[in-house]
């Protein structure tokens, strides 16, 4: 069927304005982020402003601001690593192996996502209280890694499928065990999936609001955490809260531009079949 | 591949270590919790005073007749339905139109997946500031072509049109980018051949080409529906579940009866509430998605 031109121009501006309503916020965003005090609520807004940094010195110069900002980075980090490691060998063995129930152990993974964060939010407070976990790293941490590690499990699944059984086979019949063959031919060959399951998970931990806010005091503070300091003390200051809007979804911007083609594919966790 | 029994299972035990590790770390910090949850809901329990004793099934009686914590069910419901709704609307149309685009398709694809990836407080108030009544630039907008500002959040009429702004806005990037893959991954004969026997545009869309991309629709739906259940972020920087209880959803709730009101048992109790909810429905749209796959 062949598509009439106007029905192409339709489209196409359909789907710019669609971008426009995408990007617009953001750009509200960055813009108010370079006004200062009067300007960030001035009437009529100005739709366009200089680049100003002056904002995000002030921000990143306050007090702790860099503490929540390591905190965030580390948490994040660990958080992607150690689900990373783990994952990888559970999704390979859910994939590749002749275990009896593997699909179990693998919908009782996801599972262990359908349980609301807020119906775990007390007991884990009260646990995290009497082991001293409490406004510590290791702890948010903990709490992460089970977050991710069923997404990971789950994500690389499609990854590893794709892998053709005829060169695992191959390298077995070049005398290569099972675990020389996971990680010189099978990871190799899934190297992009990893990446995007990494910014996942990476995303996923830097944006964890509920567990950081409620389970830390003052040492852990992670970075969105600072959004809701702002609203609380002077819920007027909008061209600081933009800054810090800025600062903390600036990362996760960057990492999904960067592996959105295989990031995209993974999120259907298997549905989508090459 | 022929194997000995001896060989499968020294290979099975292999694979066994490979998975134990990631199993039991979820058990142990996800499960545990649960099940102290459930433990806690039968406890009259105070976050200053601690344990005042094993009280049964009072907390839930409490829920069930406290006319808030009843509305807070109500509201999670319809926010969940109609979020799903709204989404899986908006995202697979944009996948659509993206779809058919040739040149400069990657830039579309990018712009509209990053809305899901940003953090949830950032989007809340981002809309928060958005949609301020007296200098939100909506509201400017609005009033730039002669209608009346609206009170969106502060109004209990609004606020929820206010949180599903803001969460279509982020969420739709999800349904969107699994219905773009599954439209990109899909086979052209079928609909090749029923252009070739003049089929209309929309018989080809809702015929061959939706049916053919559902498996992933549901997919992402289901998971939709599942962080749309439990959402939290975007309440609490956006509306902090008012004006009053308006936008009050369990997870709001939940919250509230343990840190400002100081009752875990109460809180517990709807904890467990919540997620037998979530599980139940989790479970029966997993049930569906897995029939509409066997038919396949």
């Amino acid at each position: 069927m062949k598509i009439k031109p106007w029905e192409k121009v339709v489209n196409y501006v359909i789907a710019v304005i669609a971008a426009i309503i995408a990007i617009f916020p953001l750009y509200w965003t960055l813009i108010t982020s370079f006004k200062n005090y009067k300007e960030a609520f001035a009437q009529p807004p100005t739709f366009i402003a200089v680049f100003n940094f002056s904002n995000y010195i002030s921000f990143l110069s306050q007090n702790k601001i860099l503490l929540y900002l390591k905190n965030s980075v580390v948490i994040a980090v660990f958080s992607t690593a150690i689900p990373l490691i783990l994952g990888l060998f559970a999704s390979y063995a859910v994939t590749r192996s002749a275990i009896r129930g593997k699909e179990g152990y693998s919908f009782f993974l996801l599972a262990s996502r359908f349980i609301p964060p807020a119906s775990t939010l007390i007991p884990t407070y009260l646990i995290f209280r009497s082991l001293n976990l409490y406004d510590t790293l290791f702890g948010l941490i903990l709490l992460n890694c089970a977050m991710n590690i069923p997404y990971v499990v789950w994500m690389m699944r499609g990854f590893i499928r794709d892998v053709p059984m005829s060169i695992e086979e191959s390298a077995w019949i070049d005398g290569a065990g099972r675990v020389k063959t996971f990680f010189s031919v099978v990871l190799p060959l899934c190297t992009p999936g990893i990446a995007a399951t990494a910014v996942l998970s990476f995303c996923f931990s830097w944006n964890e609001f509920m567990y950081a806010m409620n389970l830390t005091s003052s040492s852990a503070k992670t970075l969105p955490l600072t959004m809701m300091a702002y609203m609380q003390e002077s819920g007027n200051e909008w061209h600081m809260l933009a800054t810090a809007g800025i600062v903390i979804i600036l990362p996760t911007i960057v990492f999904t531009v960067l592996t959105h083609n295989n990031l995209g594919s993974g999120l259907s966790f298997g549905a989508v079949k090459e | 591949m022929n194997r000995s029994k001896k060989l499968t299972g020294r290979d099975n035990r292999l694979m066994y270590s490979f998975l134990m590790p990631s199993v039991v770390f979820v058990v142990i910090v996800s499960i545990i919790p649960l099940i102290y949850t459930f433990y806690l809901s039968f406890q009259n329990y105070s976050l200053l005073k601690g344990s005042a004793g094993f009280i049964g099934l009072k907390n839930y009686l409490m829920i069930f007749s406290d006319h808030n914590i009843r509305k807070s069910i109500l509201i999670t419901f319809e926010y969940t339905i109609s979020s799903v709704a709204l989404t899986a609307l908006v995202g697979v149309g944009l996948a659509v139109v993206v779809n058919k685009i040739q040149r400069g398709k990657a830039f579309f694809r990018v712009v509209f997946f990053v809305p899901m990836m940003l953090s949830g407080v950032v989007v809340g108030v981002l809309w928060r500031f958005l949609l301020n009544t007296d200098l939100g630039v909506i509201n400017y907008l609005i009033s730039a072509i002669g209608l009346s500002r609206v009170n969106w959040i502060g109004n209990a009429s609004t606020a929820m049109i206010s949180i599903l702004i803001a969460d279509t806005w982020q969420w739709s990037s999800y349904i969107f980018i699994n219905a773009l893959a599954g439209l990109e991954a899909m086979n052209m004969e079928p609909v090749e051949a029923a252009c070739v026997d003049g089929a209309s545009r929309s018989q080809l869309f809702f015929r061959i080409k939706l049916p053919a991309i559902m498996p992933v629709i549901l997919v992402s739906i289901v998971f939709r529906t599942i962080w749309a259940f439990r959402s939290f972020d975007i309440f609490y920087s956006l509306t902090s579940g008012g004006p009053g209880t308006a936008t009050t959803t369990m997870a709001i709730e939940i919250y509230r009866q343990a840190f400002n009101k100081y009752n875990i048992g109460i809180s517990s109790a709807l904890s467990v509430l919540m997620f037998i909810l979530l599980m139940l429905i989790s479970l029966f749209i997993l049930k569906r998605t897995m029939q509409e796959d066997k038919k396949e």
